[in-house]
């Protein structure tokens, strides 16, 4: 058997990918920070006439920092990790190569294309599910690539076990496809009835059934693309970084299995108290709330491997971003299945407290991780060390600021809200209407678009940094075993 | 208003302080194991990376909590949940009938203040947002309730129409009579038919009874809308015509306004907006 040393891993594809990672989560975050800002002064909605309004911004914010930098994070830490857990390098295999980078282009024309559809509100009208039909044969593509790129890479791998991480890419493909093909099922219009352009089309699923399809697919995009493949990354990262063995073999294993078996069941949550069946909302709520363990077990399997390591949770910043990251992990899925409980979904669903469930989970787990991730990578993949720890530090502490601004403000307007709806006077009259709601939530509002803000500056720091490393970091002789070097 | 009483949002706060407390506790209990552990464990052979695995048992209380909760849902879904006989739909008539039986009872005398009270309490939340806080129109969106209903709504109403509420009669021919006669018919009209008087000009009285073959040949002698071939305009500046324009709706010269018979507020909330709005023209 070779050592890893030896091999000469090929990182063409990875770098693509992470600077695609970082251009889409500026963007994603810019517009994300916008229209955060729009909910506090609509004026902002009339900067560039249709194309700022908040109804076409919002799914393009949704869909970069998902579709864009999440993803491109995702793909940026596979065509890293899976060579070397594998230990076979992309370059052994001029079909695995090429299938890479067919892989990048094609994803940024895909990219494009979305772009330019959304801004001009060509859309299906499902929630992250907005691509009209020749965008989702695209996307079909894409993914359909990417899978042959997994598994022609573990076909000719030397490591005979699989790691825990590449369970986890698998089964982000896996999950992926088929929410992706059941949810985006679509009559194309015009050629079925003669109705509207060419490209329109509407859901094969009418009413109800497309509400529970619909979530299915929704809730279940944040299990296999907010969960998933970023659990995968702190399986590989964080004891990598830090040279520490994993916890438990038997924990992550159980973990793995449980989320696997119980997430696909709870998308049900989302549509309680609607038409949908009485039985599917309380099997949604149920496993929703069994998903607390499995969850939770990732996570503290990640906290119980840095056991004793105090010191490098002080000393190393990526170390930090990490267990900060599995912290808010646990915080936002115990989170979700509090929400998922019917009484307390009574008041909490259609509120802010959702979207700050939301963004506990994308900005503190996901966005760390992939941010810690890409930094672990990036003396690896350029031979360079990181450029400076000090802006590392300073961006740790901005974003974490940016995250606790963004999740308080939006609980308390959240709760604040499910409560005023629900209030009646001494006469059961309503209370409040509409308006007086918006303005109490008005500061909050406010709020959150400065929290937001602070993590995108953050995120601002994250790209020089890993710009400066890119070009101009001083260079290294060889590769660290764990912990990255960086310059002051 | 006592918001705690409402299990709704007790629970929720009871999950959001969950929320916040357990996950301090438990992450907190192994970020101290940080500082004051030590990593132990049996190895597994392989090595990803330079990536090992312990063999370490599963952390018992996480292991207990999985369990219990797999159980929990078993039981719940096979269980629990069918055997209690719940249904959104039961549940939700069952409130509303328990609800409305309440509020009638209580409501049922209601006094002067508690009218006007329920009223404004109404009219904040279904009314205010067409008609506007004050009850003038928001820039005539909606009809200025401040001027509308008193006598000299009624000299108005002879002198544009009346359309939309879809009675058979149909439309209210606008200038039916000139501006002079038309203030005797409303001094008439409040004295006599819809005795929301007094009338500011009682000497007009006479020539408005003489005048009113001109408005009874649609609304009837008594005003009463010929069995509901017009509007019954008896009540005319009283809650009771209010609540029958929020029973029909009405869509006329102004805009359109819907109709709110549709269980959202009971017949004694009705007429307690309707009292409300006949005091914002007083
Ligand atoms: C041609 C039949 C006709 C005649 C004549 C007529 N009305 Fe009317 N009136 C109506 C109808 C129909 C309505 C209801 C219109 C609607 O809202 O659909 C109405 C409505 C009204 C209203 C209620 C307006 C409101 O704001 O809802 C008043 C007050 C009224 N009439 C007074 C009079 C008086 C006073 C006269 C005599 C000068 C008169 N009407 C003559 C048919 C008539
Ligand atoms: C959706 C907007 C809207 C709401 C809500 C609304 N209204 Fe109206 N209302 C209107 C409009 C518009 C008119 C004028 C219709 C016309 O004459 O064209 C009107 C007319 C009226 C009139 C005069 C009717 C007549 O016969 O001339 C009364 C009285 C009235 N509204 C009371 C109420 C009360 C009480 C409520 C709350 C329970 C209410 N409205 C809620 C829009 C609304």
């Amino acid at each position: 058997m070779q050592s890893s040393n030896m091999i000469n891993y090929d990182y063409s594809v990875a770098k693509c990918f992470a600077i695609a990672t970082i251009v889409f989560g500026i963007v994603g975050m810019a517009i994300g920070v916008l229209i955060a800002f729009q909910m506090a002064y609509p004026e902002l909605n009339y900067l560039a006439g249709e194309y700022s309004t908040f109804g076409r911004l919002r799914p393009l914010h949704t869909d970069a920092v998902i579709f864009g930098f999440i993803l491109s994070g995702v793909w940026s830490t596979w065509y890293y990790i899976g060579q070397r857990v594998l230990k076979v390098s992309m370059a052994e295999s001029p079909f695995l190569m090429f299938m890479g980078k067919l892989h990048f282009w094609l994803y940024i024309v895909g990219v494009a294309v979305v772009v330019v559809t959304l801004f001009m509100g060509i859309t299906t009208s499902k929630e992250y599910a907005e691509f009209e039909w020749p965008i989702d044969i695209v996307i079909v593509l894409i993914w359909v690539i990417w899978g042959m790129g997994i598994f022609g890479l573990i076909g000719i791998r030397r490591e005979k076990t699989l790691y825990i991480s590449i369970w986890y890419f698998i089964a982000t493909f896996l999950g992926v496809a088929m929410l992706y093909l059941f949810n985006n099922m679509a009559v194309p219009t015009y050629f079925v009835a003669g109705l509207g352009k060419w490209y329109h089309s509407v859901s094969m699923y009418a009413g109800t059934n497309d509400a529970m399809v619909q979530w299915w697919y929704g809730h279940n995009a944040v299990a296999f693309v907010f969960t998933v493949p970023i659990i995968a990354m702190v399986y590989y990262f964080l004891p990598k970084e830090s040279g520490q063995p994993v916890f438990s073999y038997k924990l992550s294993l159980l973990s793995f299995w449980g989320l696997m078996f119980v997430y696909l069941w709870a998308g049900g949550h989302h549509l309680l108290y609607s038409t949908v069946p009485d039985w599917v909302q309380t099997m949604g709520s149920i496993f929703s709330v069994v998903l607390i363990l499995p969850s939770w077990g990732s996570a503290i399997n990640m906290l119980l491997t840095m056991k004793g390591e105090w010191g490098q949770l002080k000393s190393n910043p990526l170390i930090k971003f990490m267990i900060l990251a599995s912290t808010f992990y646990m915080f936002s899925t115990i989170e979700g299945p509090i929400q998922a409980i019917k009484s307390v979904n009574a008041l909490a669903h259609f509120t802010d407290w959702i979207p700050g469930h939301v963004h506990d989970g994308t900005l503190g787990w996901v966005g760390f991780m992939i941010i810690a991730s890409l930094l672990h990578m990036a003396p690896r993949m350029f031979k360079r060390e990181i450029y400076s720890k000090k802006l590392l530090e300073a961006q740790f502490w901005i974003q974490t600021t940016g995250i606790v601004l963004y999740f308080s403000s939006m609980w308390i307007a959240g709760i604040t809200q499910g409560m005023m709806w629900r209030a009646a006077d001494q006469y059961g009259n309503l209370a409040y209407s509409f308006i007086d709601t918006v303005n109490v939530l008005h500061p909050y509002y406010t709020i959150r678009g400065v929290g937001g803000l602070l993590y995108l500056v953050g995120f601002f720091m994250f790209s020089y940094n890993f710009y400066k490393t890119m070009t101009a970091s001083k260079a290294i002789e060889e590769e660290p075993q764990s912990a990255s070097p960086m310059a002051a | 208003m006592n918001w705690l009483n409402d299990n709704v949002n007790l629970l929720s706060l009871i999950g959001a302080a969950a929320i916040i407390l357990i996950t301090a506790f438990v992450a907190g209990k192994y970020i101290k194991q940080m500082k004051t552990d030590k990593s132990t464990g049996e190895l597994a052979e392989e090595n990803w990376d330079g990536i090992g695995e312990y063999k370490n048992p599963l952390p018992i209380g996480w292991a207990v909590s999985f369990l219990g909760l797999i159980i929990w849902a078993i039981w719940y879904f096979l269980a629990g949940y069918p055997l209690n006989g719940y249904s959104q739909i039961g549940e939700y008539n069952e409130e509303v009938a328990a609800y409305n039986t309440k509020f009638e009872s209580k409501w049922a005398n209601p006094d002067e203040d508690t009218l006007m009270g329920m009223g404004e309490g109404v009219f904040l939340v279904q009314c205010a947002p067409c008609h506007g806080i004050t009850g003038d129109g928001i820039n005539g969106k909606a009809t200025d309730l401040t001027s509308w209903g008193p006598e000299s709504a009624i000299v108005n109403t002879i002198a544009i129409g009346a359309k939309g509420s879809g009675y058979p009669l149909g439309e209210m021919p606008a200038g039916l009579l000139d501006p002079e006669s038309a203030k005797a018919v409303a001094a008439y009209m409040v004295e006599k038919i819809s005795k929301a008087g007094p009338s500011k000009n009682p000497d007009l009285v006479s020539t408005g009874e003489a005048l009113w073959a001109t408005c009874s040949a649609c609304h009837g002698e008594d005003g009463k809308g010929m069995a509901g071939s017009s509007p019954d305009i008896s009540n005319y500046g009283k809650p009771e015509f209010i609540v029958n324009v929020l029973n029909r709706g009405k869509k006329g010269m102004i805009g359109s306004m819907p109709s709110f018979n549709d269980g959202r507020l009971t017949d004694i909330q009705k007429f307690a907006v309707g009292k409300y709005v006949n005091s914002l023209s007083q």
